[in-house]
């Protein structure tokens, strides 16, 4: 039984300013929101979920996921992915290397197995073929959606969007928020989106918290 | 400080310490009696020194260090800033500092034959106005191995102030130089002058500590100043090599002594440029609030002035070096070339086969020497940064302390490690002289790659790391990869630097691991035009093959890979 991504009591400060506390239950397929202006410790809150706080703030609480406390956890092993501003397709990797760099190895998959498993992946965002791709030569909107691909293929278990639609053009921006919420849902994963925009924390539909 | 921070101070400051000091110390050993007759001045100082000081010629020696220590940064210095005042930027200049990328490229030494082969006086360029006038004999001025070391100091300009372009080039843009000069020019001044007054002085600072290497390398250069440089009497860091290399034990001694004035002369060089900073910071800011003249004839004639100086001076330097590497090739290929004639009468490959039977073991020495060191250099820099990068601890502060090597003179403390390798029974040996090359390898191998450390975005590292890779996957295949450009360009680097170096190679192989650059310099009294010609540019080969691969190479790998460009 999922019971999604919890914050308990968690505070962070640098030095002796507190920038933030909360507590908060985010259940799965939920996306729940975290509003503010720069400076109020937004992008720190994420830093500090995903596991690269940096030496410079002190946190406090716990961040347990699936009834288990992630604190001391490294990063790689906390099964929870992160989505940029940018999309961050890796330059020197072809689209089908980016999509195989978080696919999670199933036992006695063959390696024609992975592949098909990633062409299926392209298809299924309607970029089927595009596996020998270099990165570069993609529009916008088709690196968004590969990085979302990419994310999913490495199965988490909560996902962190840090203002993932600003870098997009108004038209390409409703189209990928519908998709990556789709997206979310249907995978009934807990996400936390960070973001300064109200219509993406209308559209994300989950609570939102003001900072 | 990280233990990895400890471990590089180790590394570099060791063997510098323990060189300099071993360097030093047989001047301050008796090893015979002497009976003082001089009076007081016996017992003050120590026989050795004594001696050094009755050499003749010796003022004359250490004063031409001094002065050509002073003279070449401050040369080198302005024909820079004045080009770069003068074009800012422009689409001639861009092609001019991209012409000087090669002519870095090109090792001292054979540079230095190509200055020697343009401006002797049966030089290509006497005998272009000799064609022009009508001359039948070469005039008679002594301009190479001019006892003043003018051409030493020419030859030492036009290799460092591409040297002194590409990092100002470098550190250039985070300045906001077109801003700062728009500013001013809405002021009333003319862009020359604008841009000395607004951009010089924020970008002076950032390129001081490469300055000061300047200084202490013109002040103590062996190469140059064998090939360029007065004869009667040499200039010291010459003489110190003769003595340290002769077999007698008190030439040793003297040698010694010599190194301790080298250090004097050296530090007296920085010191004086020290001064002479607070000189020109105290005279600046006047000049600068007396404001914009709009109406000063004078100040246009000045600004006009500048502007020609800075656009000519730089591409002269450039073509200096140029035009006499194409003198080089004429002359490996000609082996009778009468004055005035502008090409040879007789030509001949002569040169060039006899060079070809003689230059395998060389160049496998020095391959061998630059794979070794870049190799040792290039995996205790990522080490080191790799280690920085994950306990997030600022890297700024080592990097003052990486120009070590290059601001005490080579001739000193190499001259100190080799008698350490003698104590210790270590014969000469290419993993011997290897090891003196990486101390020279590693600064700029470090530096190169500590920029792509610091402009590299971690967000790639995190992403990969959210997608399941450790410290180690993301370092091989995320770290590497996106730096490929900088790591091609440090080993490029790295090679082209060690396979230009002589002194190292000359001292601590001591004579018997022949290089293509020992080779090239041993011909220096030998006088054959020729032969030199073949082998200045047998030696120039391949640091210039290295520069051209780290342009050509990233391209090649990463062709499928626009977002790699």
């Amino acid at each position: 039984m999922n019971t999604g991504l919890e914050l308990q009591d968690v505070s962070l400060s640098v030095g002796s300013r507190q920038l933030l506390s909360l507590s908060c239950t985010i259940a799965p397929g939920e996306v729940m929101t975290v509003m503010g202006a720069s400076g109020t410790g937004k992008s720190t809150l994420l830093a500090f979920i995903a596991g690269f706080l940096n030496e410079a703030f002190t946190a406090e609480g716990r961040i347990v996921l699936e009834n288990k406390a992630l604190n001391s956890v490294p990063a790689e092993q906390r099964r929870i992915g992160l989505l940029f501003q940018d999309a961050l397709l890796f330059p020197h990797l072809s689209v089908a290397e980016n999509l195989k760099f978080g696919l999670v190895r199933t036992a006695g998959e063959s390696r024609k197995d992975r592949d098909d498993r990633v062409e299926q992946a392209l298809e299924a965002i309607s970029l089927g073929g595009f596996g020998d791709r270099d990165p570069a030569s993609l529009s916008g909107g088709q690196q968004s959606r590969i990085a979302l691909m990419r994310l999913l293929l490495s199965e988490p278990q909560a996902i962190l969007l840090d203002e993932p639609f600003s870098n997009l053009d108004m038209q390409l921006r409703g189209e990928i928020r519908a998709f990556t919420f789709d997206s979310i849902r249907a995978a009934n994963i807990p996400a936390l989106l960070v973001t300064h925009d109200l219509a993406d924390a209308q559209a994300a539909g989950g609570k939102i918290l003001a900072l | 400080m990280t233990w990895a921070t400890r471990f590089l101070f180790f590394v570099l400051g060791a063997p510098l310490l323990l060189g300099s000091a071993l360097a030093l110390a047989p001047a301050f050993t008796q090893t015979s009696l002497v009976v003082n007759s001089t009076g007081q001045m016996g017992q003050l100082l120590p026989p050795a020194f004594l001696t050094l000081l009755s050499t003749p010629g010796i003022a004359t020696s250490a004063i031409t260090s001094l002065v050509s220590g002073l003279l070449t940064p401050a040369i080198s210095l302005a024909i820079v800033f004045l080009f770069l005042a003068a074009t800012q930027g422009n689409s001639i200049g861009n092609a001019i500092a991209k012409l000087s990328a090669p002519v870095l490229a090109i090792p001292h030494a054979a540079a230095a034959f190509a200055l020697a082969l343009l401006l002797a006086p049966s030089g290509v360029a006497s005998r272009v106005v000799a064609s022009l006038l009508g001359w039948d004999l070469p005039p008679d001025y002594l301009f190479i191995n001019d006892p003043n070391g003018l051409a030493l100091i020419l030859g030492l300009v036009l290799k460092e102030a591409p040297f002194l372009l590409l990092i100002s080039l470098a550190a250039l843009p985070s300045l906001g130089a077109p801003r700062r000069v728009a500013l001013a020019r809405t002021l009333g001044y003319k862009p020359t002058t604008a841009w000395l007054l607004t951009v010089a002085p924020v970008l002076y600072p950032l390129v001081r500590l490469p300055l000061f290497a300047v200084i202490v390398f013109a002040s103590s250069a062996v190469d140059v100043a064998l090939i360029l440089g007065p004869s009667l009497p040499p200039t010291l860091s010459v003489r110190l090599l003769e003595w340290f290399v002769a077999p007698e034990i008190e030439s040793r001694q003297l040698a010694s002594a010599a190194a301790l004035l080298q250090l004097v002369v050296s530090l007296s060089a920085l010191g004086i440029w020290l001064l002479f900073e607070r000189v020109v910071a105290r005279a600046f800011a006047p000049l600068a609030a007396r404001g914009a003249s709009r109406l000063s004839a004078r100040r246009v004639t000045y600004d006009t002035a500048l502007t020609a100086l800075g656009n000519a001076l730089l591409p002269l330097s450039l073509a200096f070096i140029l035009i006499g590497i194409g003198a080089l090739m004429l002359t490996s290929v000609g082996t009778e070339w009468r004055y005035p004639a502008l090409v040879p009468s007789v030509w001949s490959t002569q040169q060039w086969t006899s060079a070809l039977s003689e230059w395998r073991a060389p160049l496998f020495n020095a391959t061998m020497i630059a794979l070794l060191s870049v190799t040792a250099a290039l995996a205790l820099s990522l080490f080191m940064l790799e280690a920085q990068a994950r306990s997030s601890v600022s890297t700024a502060r080592i990097a003052t302390f990486l120009y070590l090597p290059l601001l005490v003179p080579q001739v000193v403390f190499i001259s100190g490690i080799a008698v350490l390798a003698e104590r210790a029974l270590l014969p000469p040996s290419l993993t011997l002289v290897a090891a003196g090359h990486f101390l020279f390898v590693l600064p700029y191998v470090y530096l190169t790659l500590q920029g792509g450390y610091a402009r590299f975005d971690t967000r790639w590292l995190m992403l990969a790391r959210t997608l399941g890779a450790s410290n180690t996957v993301c370092f091989w295949r995320i770290r590497l990869p996106l730096l490929s450009t900088q790591l091609v360009t440090a080993v490029m680097l790295g090679l082209a630097i060690s396979l230009s170096l002589y002194l190292p190679t000359q001292i601590l192989g001591a004579g018997r691991i022949p290089t293509l650059t020992t080779e090239a310099i041993a011909l220096v009294s030998s006088g054959n035009r020729s032969t030199i010609g073949t082998w200045a540019l047998l030696q120039s080969a391949l640091p210039t093959l290295c520069f051209m691969l780290a342009l050509v190479l990233p391209r090649l790998i990463w062709s499928r890979r626009k977002g790699m460009l």
